[in-house]
């Protein structure tokens, strides 16, 4: 079923006449924004899927999302193509949902009645409504609500390689790359983090 | 084998990947293991479970929050009180609007004899008027220059806009001290054009006139101040 912010189908003839990724850097390092706004076009429901699975909340997720794209667009003259585009900002997604939660740790939460500072007036601090959105509804089944929970308690390291894995379909390699560890390193993690879920799950594994 | 290297093994024999040497030992292990066999279970069928998790859907407003953050870390010299963005119930739907427009100044405008009104009749004494420029970036409408009518009320002021995306935008436009939230507003379908208008009052103390959007759950507000 189509969701909202999907792009029509694409015919392969349409795919194959598309720029790749390089191309579309190297149009954006020569100040062609529109480069870039088609590699957001490109990738943004991947980042921000990666974003939502590790924040576990749309609010966030698009905050992370965002951030990382920023990053990537300021960064653009330091890629040297290396790992391909969609992994170099999984690496880059990932750091930041890891800052943010660093940043989240070490300070107090604001209170939602605070007035905000604005040019020559204060207003109330306003919050997004987190009812779900049409094209999340269908994924809010009581497995997937479940897993998404129990992955929300897992300690970001083994979070991070759980949804890189699970749910954007990377290989080890990849992860190991987008991660900057070895390949060693991502299979113990994951296997600890599906049996840490175990645990997690244990009384609803018949959900399964 | 002993269960806890069972347990290590556990992932690379739910993926095939375990070979002879390891996954004979380990299936003699699992026959005679309950728990370790009941592990081997759980952890294949989560398998299946977290893969099977849906790809959610970016947000409409993501890209356009996006090249917000982008125009902003770029534009470090645009003086903030005189561009004020605000953020609508949707956090990642931020005053997109605002990010797309760039105020210049420029012409002159002729006022009635004793126009007072706070900020506004030294902006149009000045002899100024603004324009508001759309730039690129997957903001849902672009607007024109700011023009000015007098008459012996006061001045309204009118801003056109065009909606370039594909869904209709709600747009109002007023001048207040505060947000104006009870100013008309004005469905413009896409690909249509609408001028917004709102006045300011001969005595007035109004001192932002705001230009309001709403797109789905985005909502956006663009705010500019005279200068003083």
């Amino acid at each position: 079923m189509a969701q909202p912010g999907d792009q029509p189908p694409r015919t392969n003839a349409e795919r194959a006449q598309e720029p790749d990724d390089m191309l579309l850097i190297q149009r954006t390092r020569e100040g062609d924004r529109t480069a870039f706004d088609q590699l957001i076009r490109r990738h943004e429901r991947r980042v921000y899927n990666l974003a939502y699975r590790l924040c576990g909340n749309p609010d966030d997720a698009a905050d992370v999302a965002a951030d990382a794209f920023v990053r990537v667009y300021n960064s653009l003259a330091s890629f040297r193509g290396d790992a391909s585009f969609l992994t170099w900002i999984y690496r880059i997604t990932t750091n930041i949902y890891l800052d943010a939660r660093k940043r989240k740790r070490a300070r107090p939460q604001v209170s939602l009645d605070e007035l905000v500072e604005m040019d020559d007036s204060a207003i109330t601090r306003q919050y997004e409504d987190h009812a779900p959105l049409p094209g999340e509804v269908a994924e809010l089944n009581e497995r997937g609500r479940a897993l998404q929970d129990a992955v929300s308690r897992l300690p970001d390291y083994q979070r991070v390689m759980v949804v890189m894995y699970h749910v954007e379909g990377k290989s080890y390699e990849e992860i190991a790359a987008a991660a900057g560890l070895p390949i060693g390193t991502v299979k113990s993690r994951l296997n600890r983090a599906r049996l840490a879920l175990r645990d997690l799950l244990k009384d609803q594994m018949e959900l399964f | 084998m002993k269960c806890d290297r069972a347990l290590e093994l556990v992932s690379a024999y739910c993926e095939g990947g375990l070979g002879v040497a390891l996954s004979v030992p380990f299936e003699a292990h699992l026959a005679g293991c309950d728990g370790c066999r009941a592990a081997a279970d759980d952890v294949a069928r989560l398998h299946r479970g977290l893969s099977a998790l849906p790809l959610v859907s970016a947000p409409d407003a993501l890209r356009v929050e996006i090249w917000r953050r982008i125009d902003v870390a770029e534009r470090p010299a645009v003086p903030a009180r005189r561009f004020v963005w605000r953020l609508g119930p949707a956090r990642i739907a931020v005053a997109a609007a605002g990010a797309a427009l760039i105020v210049a100044l420029a012409g002159r405008t002729v006022l009635p004899g004793a126009f007072r009104s706070a900020g506004w009749s030294h902006w149009l004494t000045g002899g100024q008027t603004a324009r508001l420029q759309p730039q690129a970036s997957g903001v849902p409408f672009a607007a024109g220059a700011i023009s000015l009518q007098t008459d012996k009320a006061g001045v309204t002021l009118s801003v056109p806009v065009t909606n370039t995306s594909k869904s209709p935008v709600v747009f109002s436009a007023s001048v207040a001290q505060g947000d104006g939230d009870d100013a008309p507003t004005v469905t413009v379908p896409p690909g249509m054009s609408a001028v917004l208008s709102a006045s300011v009052a001969d005595g007035s103390n109004a001192t932002r006139l705001n230009v309001r959007w709403k797109q789905g759950p985005v909502t956006g507000v663009a705010e500019y101040s005279p200068r003083r």
